[in-house]
């Protein structure tokens, strides 16, 4: 109920059955600030009591000053209602297929919801003996013709126009009806009869990807004895589906469903499985692309609101239009929390960001909509001076999804965060220090510039690099390892192009040694797995899906995969001083590799069509490849990769965000997938048109990212809590994480002043002095194996775990390791109590070189007071250094 | 993050949820009311074991000179051992087991366990793991994309027991031929699921964990103000508060603190609590120490323990059990006096402790030995999958059962055949886990726990 002291003024109207209007002040209306609309259960309230509200109420409409409350306790805003619309504004609707529709109202504050299903939405249709209204207010056709569809919402009126084509029923076809029933209900996907053996004996293809495989599998197989032609009512596969036998899938459709009519008038007819469309389909070549969109793609729904409707259109080559809501598969990101009607209505409990894989027969598409947690303008946070594109496209989304930004970090947390991601380390005290004495204006930008032409950014870009090419030694030799990541250091330190960099991986060839960018197909010895590694390295796709089957959630074909693959058929390789210390281990190669191409027509077999299949770029099926016809298939590959290839520079874009962000606008980032869409997709963009811009400068969009707020803000959690929305994945601050394992152990040795060769891979051919520059990988039981460190076996940038484990803090804890380095003979203390007279200055020394800040005042006290009763002065600073490099903020990157 | 989890969720959800709903109407209710319950439950075994201890035998044991004889085969396939009588009437054991052959009727056998893995690395991982490798590979790569090891799996099902204690041992050492065995981390499950592993000897006198052992010039008091110093600059700090990440990684380090400071996981490794006696029956061995190690760590809550009986495949006089030349020669010396010393004592041990009830002893290699005598120097057995014996005690296994049969040369089963992935189906049935659940890769990708399914008919 309202709160009496706030609401004293308050009077209440009730306005139809299912909202109630509630204004502040009624007696004044220029004061007025707020109407609120409430869920309407109550009774109490009756004409009398909120008779002299109602003249005011209806004057506020007309300034539009309307604003909802989920409760009454609930914070409330007032935002102007700017217009309303139907979508879609062109509504086709036929006798099979009903249409549904949305009505977007825009409010002046970015928000959109759906007030389709309010009660206070008023409808008119022109013509009611063309259109009419059918079960869950879906339209029908009465006869064919055009009509108009109007609706008006508080003042504001929208229409779209209705065309009725069919009046009557049409012949079902199993390509379009059967099919999309069979992936609807659910029967084939991988739990049920899309099972690799199908179920219960009946296999159909997965999510329907072969509609002619399963056409056959229902009317011929086993004799046909599925169907029933004399009477379809009762045959196998509607008895099964319907109920009227046992299933163990249970019930799918009952025997009144439009699915159960389909399915029996298509066997009625004749069960059709020649028609040209069905055949059609089962042809590689067949380019139909059926187009899938979807209603509204994209919306915020104020807090009070928790339901959208959702409406698909597919639209056919030629030119057919049907609304397929009904018939298409909605599948949320989120489990919990959300109920998606057949009318494609979504309902949530909690906000939350969500996003809706749409997929119908082969097509897919997606809509994103973040249902707001808070409709209070006082969360909207005031942005000071937005110095940068990519803070005000953060700030956008945040603003509209009322989540609160956190505020800028001291200085010298950032400055911490910089040399970690920048350089793998991190700053000493005398680059703190001097950072702390530059007071120029200009400070942080020299600094970026300064760390960015830094030889160990070039170092930590090829570190990311190497791993998710796999320069791991028993492929690629200790020396192959070397020249690769040197070569990949050189890129970065001359900030080539990744449009250079990445078509000399993948086209050159020759001696590995020689040319170490050829070592990409010395790593990825099988055409599938570099066809795979194209994908997750270069287009961050993961095509793994595709090998056995079209990805379930996303536009990528298995003839795409096998396409792909068959551009590396021809690559030949002979090794040229093989010594094997173990025969038997063929994954071994020592010494040079020689790549070359033979001479001979790239081919491979696909085995989902039984056939030899050429090369072919994914998805781009139209596009000429010249160089691949004069036999250069690598050439031609990489020439599509890099060239005018909007998703190879927005992977390359994200990338970086990653590195240098910690979470992806595409997280994971090498998992970009019409299911998966980016968190904030005009900074993606943003980002994507700056890398190429700058010619895919990695230090260009590098210096933008440093230089933005974004990176200056105040940690958040990367766990979102329930109902609340990922503050994380709008970067509302910076995410935090663990230090990833060769930074942290550098982090060791450079807090304990230990540098010195890392004894942890001394065993090894060459001692390396920091772990983040080491090109071999240490043994399973290592530090920065325990910490994470990939064996580079996968392209995945999963394959670096992030996890934490018990072992981990006790390693810090107690291991030799690190008592070693904390009470070693030459170690931090002993220096500092040599050099250093004060406590004090010891104790600054100590903060600076661990947790990258000064100690504050109680801290000094506390620890100066342990250091002061404790008999040993040595002793004390150690217990306090290991007590730094064991606190929270030492592990994370923050 | 949809992959493909999401997706079958909600295909679960709507089956469950029919399923519920058919109980709700009348099933469930009426059968309680009616305490027909009772009734139904005793026909099917209930899962009742609380741990699991796996004795891996790297190698490749021979089934046809051990459990599984066959006396009445011809001179090239008998071999050189005798039968001996068992526990169990009617059940003889190979003459060099008499031990074991005394406690037998603790034991179920299983005896037609079959794969088609020749190789070591690969038949290894099958077995450790209960998946059948992408290829049978000499060196088969351990890449994240291979399935995790039981107790892994377990971990990850179950978590741990109480906070500090692992749920996953596995000692005392890594096993590789060649290249490291995959199968014996935790893999896509990530590394909180990884082993608690060490290499160091149990058997050693100066024994102890590295990472567990508080040295003496740091000693436990001057880590505990450590810590505090730590945790006095953490709370003032306050990132726990706000990060959900940070909450977790100060939780682990409360549990990796309280490995070092509370006695409860150290003192598992202090094996000289012990009695002379009782260590001197297990053997003075790594293997003998091992499995009394591994009695002392599931006592403290580990859920589950792997014992690598050695580190390689051996043969030629070295661990292991790859008897490619001397087989009778390397069984009769070396391998089988080592197995009776240990093994039994540890089913006693557990036994009189009243802990076998709950604990289940797996005793099983990657494969078995061929049945014609004549590999290499004539006297060896080669790599034999297609038949073997595999050992199981403890946690509801009606002893004294022997499960499947194999032909009367020991090379093929003729009843009930089985492969490691229906072993895997058993533990974790016998767990108390679902081994039909699903679990998820890097890719997010849905996969079932085990094919397999369980034994059932092993337990009473």
């Amino acid at each position: 109920m309202l709160d009496a002291d706030s609401f004293r003024a308050t009077m209440l109207f009730v306005i139809d059955r299912s909202a109630m209007v509630a204004c502040k002040h009624p007696t004044s209306p220029p004061t007025m600030k707020k109407i609120l609309i409430l869920p309407c259960t109550h009774s109490e309230f009756t004409w009398r009591s909120i008779g002299p509200a109602f003249l005011l109420v209806l004057s506020c409409w007309s300034s539009r000053q309307v604003c909802f409350a989920a409760d009454e306790d609930s914070n409330h805003f007032a935002s102007e209602l700017r217009a309303i619309q139907i979508v879609p504004d062109r509504i086709v609707v036929t006798a099979d297929y009903p249409a549904t529709f949305s009505v977007i109202a825009c409010f002046s504050d970015g928000t959109q919801c759906d007030v389709r299903l309010e009660g206070t939405t008023r409808f008119e249709i022109e013509d009611p003996n063309v259109i009419a209204w059918g079960n869950d207010s879906f339209l029908v056709a009465k006869a064919e013709g055009k009509s108009t569809l109007h609706a008006e919402w508080y003042g504001q009126k929208a229409s779209a126009s209705v065309f009725a084509e069919k009046a009557t029923t049409e012949s079902p076809t199993f390509a379009r009806e059967v099919a999309a029933v069979l992936s609807k209900q659910g029967c084939n996907l991988g739990t049920c009869h899309g099972n690799l053996h199908g179920k219960g004996g009946f296999r159909l293809s997965l999510r329907g990807d072969e509609p002619w495989w399963d056409a056959k599998s229902i009317v011929l197989d086993r004799g046909g004895r599925r169907i029933d032609l004399f009477s379809p009512e009762r045959s196998l596969i509607l008895r099964k589906a319907s109920g009227s036998i046992a299933h163990q899938g249970g019930l799918r459709f009952d025997k009144n469903s439009a699915a159960f009519d389909w399915i029996s008038r298509w066997i009625k007819e004749g069960a059709e499985i020649s028609s040209a469309e069905l055949t059609e389909s089962n042809s590689i070549a067949h380019e139909d692309e059926l187009e899938l969109r979807v209603f509204p793609e994209r919306s915020v729904v104020p807090a009070h609101l928790r339901r959208q409707q959702v409406t698909v259109i597919a639209r056919w080559p030629n030119g057919t239009q049907r609304d397929i809501t009904r018939w298409a598969r909605l599948e949320p990101n989120v489990t919990t929390g959300v109920s998606i009607h057949d009318s494609g209505r979504i309902e949530v409990t909690a906000p939350m960001d969500l996003s809706i894989g749409v997929s119908y027969l082969g097509a897919r598409t997606s809509s994103r909509i973040i249902f707001r947690q808070s409709d209070d303008q006082e969360q909207e946070t005031k942005f000071e001076g937005l110095p940068s594109r990519i803070d005000e496209l953060i700030a956008n989304q945040l603003s509209a999804a009322r989540v609160q930004q956190t505020p800028i970090a001291d200085p010298l947390r950032v400055l911490r965060r910089l040399f970690l991601v920048a350089l793998g380390r991190l700053p000493t005290s005398n680059e703190i220090r001097e950072f702390h004495r530059d007071l120029d204006e200009e400070r942080w930008e020299r600094w970026v510039d300064r760390v960015l032409a830094d030889p160990a950014n070039a170092r930590m870009w090829a570190l990311r690099w190497s791993d998710i090419l796999r320069n791991e030694q028993k492929v690629m030799s200790p020396q192959g390892t070397k020249n690769l990541h040197k070569w990949l250091t050189d890129c970065f330190a001359s900030d080539t192009p990744l449009t250079e960099m990445s078509s000399a991986l993948i086209e050159s060839t020759g001696s590995t040694y020689e040319n170490p960018p050829a070592s990409f197909h010395r790593t990825h010895r099988d055409p599938m797995i570099a066809a795979e590694s194209v994908g997750q390295v270069f287009l961050g796709v993961r095509l793994q899906c595709a090998r056995c089957h079209n990805h379930p959630f996303d536009v990528w074909k298995q003839d795409d995969y096998y396409g792909l693959s068959a551009f590396f058929t021809t690559i030949e390789r002979e090794q040229i001083d093989n010594k094997r210390p173990d025969d038997l281990d063929k994954h071994v190669i020592t010494g040079d590799e020689i790549i070359r191409l033979a001479e001979r027509p790239a081919s491979i077999q696909h085995p989902g069509r039984s056939m030899i299949v050429g090369p072919r770029t994914p998805l781009a099926r139209e596009k000429i490849l010249p160089p691949l016809e004069q036999g250069k298939p690598l050439e031609a590959i990489a020439d599509w990769l890099t060239h005018d290839n909007r998703q190879f520079a927005r992977n390359m874009a994200n990338r970086i965000w990653f590195h240098l962000i910690g979470k992806g606008i595409v997280d994971p980032p090498d998992d970009f997938r019409v299911s998966n869409p980016p968190s904030n997709p005009e900074l993606l963009e943003y980002l994507t048109d700056e890398l190429i811009q700058s010619n895919y400068s990695t230090r260009h969009l590098s210096r933008l990212i440093l230089n933005s707020l974004c990176f200056h803000r105040e940690p958040v959690s990367q766990v979102t809590e329930v109902g609340q929305l990922p503050s994380a994945a709008l970067f509302a601050g910076y995410p935090i994480r663990r230090m990833q394992a060769e930074v942290l152990f550098d982090a060791l040795c450079d807090a304990t002043g230990t540098i010195g060769p890392v004894e942890d891979l001394k065993k090894m051919d060459e001692p390396f002095r920091r772990a983040v520059e080491a090109t071999t990988i240490p043994p399973s039981t290592t530090f920065v194996r325990a910490f994470g460190k990939p064996e580079r076996l996968l392209v995945c940038e999963c394959e670096r775990s992030d996890q934490m484990s018990v072992l981990q803090p006790l390693l810090m804890l107690n291991s030799e390791e690190v008592r070693r380095r904390v009470g070693g003979r030459n170690n931090r203390v002993r220096r500092l109590l040599k050099e250093l007279e004060t406590s004090d200055r010891i104790l600054d020394e100590l903060f600076l070189a661990s947790v990258s800040r000064f100690p504050n005042e109680n801290e000094c006290k506390r620890l100066i007071d342990y250091v002061d009763q404790s008999g040993d002065r040595q002793q004390a600073f150690e217990d306090i250094l290991h007590a730094l490099i064991n606190c929270q903020e030492f592990v994370f990157v923050h | 993050m949809m992959g493909c989890r999401n997706f079958h969720q909600l295909q679960h959800d709507r089956r469950a949820l029919l399923r519920l709903g058919a109980l709700g109407i009348g099933g469930l209710s009426l059968a309680n009311a009616l305490g027909w319950n009772k009734v139904a439950r005793a026909s099917p075994p209930a899962p009742r074991a609380k741990s699991i201890i796996f004795l891996h035998q790297c190698g490749g044991p021979s089934h046809i000179d051990t459990f599984d004889l066959k006396p009445h085969a011809p001179d090239g396939i008998r071999g050189e051992f005798r039968p001996i009588s068992s526990s169990i009437p009617g059940v003889p054991i190979c003459e060099h087991l008499p031990k074991w052959g005394e406690t037998l009727h603790l034991w179920g056998q299983i005896r037609s366990v079959r794969h088609n893995m020749k190789n070591h690395n690969s038949a290894g991982y099958y077995c450790l793991t209960g998946h059948a490798p992408p290829s049978d590979d000499i060196r088969l790569r351990d890449t994240l994309d291979l399935f995790p090891s039981y107790g892994s799996t377990v971990a990850h099902a179950l978590g741990p027991t109480s906070p500090g204690i692992p749920p996953f041992v596995a000692y005392p050492h890594i096993v590789r031929d060649g290249s490291i065995t995959p199968g014996q981390h935790a893999s896509f499950l990530g590394k909180s699921c990884d082993p608690f592993f060490f290499q160091g000897d149990p058997n050693s006198n100066s024994f102890r964990l590295p990472e567990l052992h508080v040295p003496a010039n740091i000693g436990l008091e001057r880590l505990v103000r450590r810590r505090e110093l730590a945790q006095w600059i953490d709370e003032h700090q306050r990132m726990a508060d706000r990060m959900a990440e940070v909450r977790g990684w100060s939780e682990l380090q409360q549990q990796a603190f309280s490995m070092l400071t509370s006695p409860t996981l150290k003192n598992a490794f202090s094996l000289d609590e012990e009695s002379d006696s009782l260590r001197d029956a297990y053997g003075r061995t790594t293997y003998g120490q091992s499995c009394l190690l591994a009695r002392r760590l599931i006592e403290r809550g580990v859920r589950f323990v792997t014992v690598y009986f050695s580190s390689g495949i051996g043969g030629n006089g070295s661990d292991g059990w790859d008897t490619h030349q001397e087989n009778f020669k390397d069984l009769r010396s070396r391998l089988l006096p080592a197995t009776d010393l240990t093994v039994p004592t540890l089913i006693r041990d557990l036994q009189s402790r009243g802990l076998l009830e709950e604990t289940i002893v797996l005793w099983m290699g990657e494969f078995g030995r061929g049945p014609k005598i004549g590999d290499r120097d004539g006297k060896g057995r080669g790599h034999w999958p297609e038949c073997y014996t595999v050992m199981i005690a403890g946690g509801g296994i009606r002893g004294g059962t022997v499960f499947g049969a194999s032909d009367d040369q020991g090379a093929y089963p003729v009843e009930n055949p089985v492969g490691p992935e229906d072993i895997a189906a058993t533990l974790y049935w016998a767990m108390g886990i679902d081994p039909h659940s699903e679990i998820y890769d890097t890719q997010n990708r849905p996969l079932p726990m085990t094919p397999g399914n369980p034994i059932q008919a092993l337990f009473t």
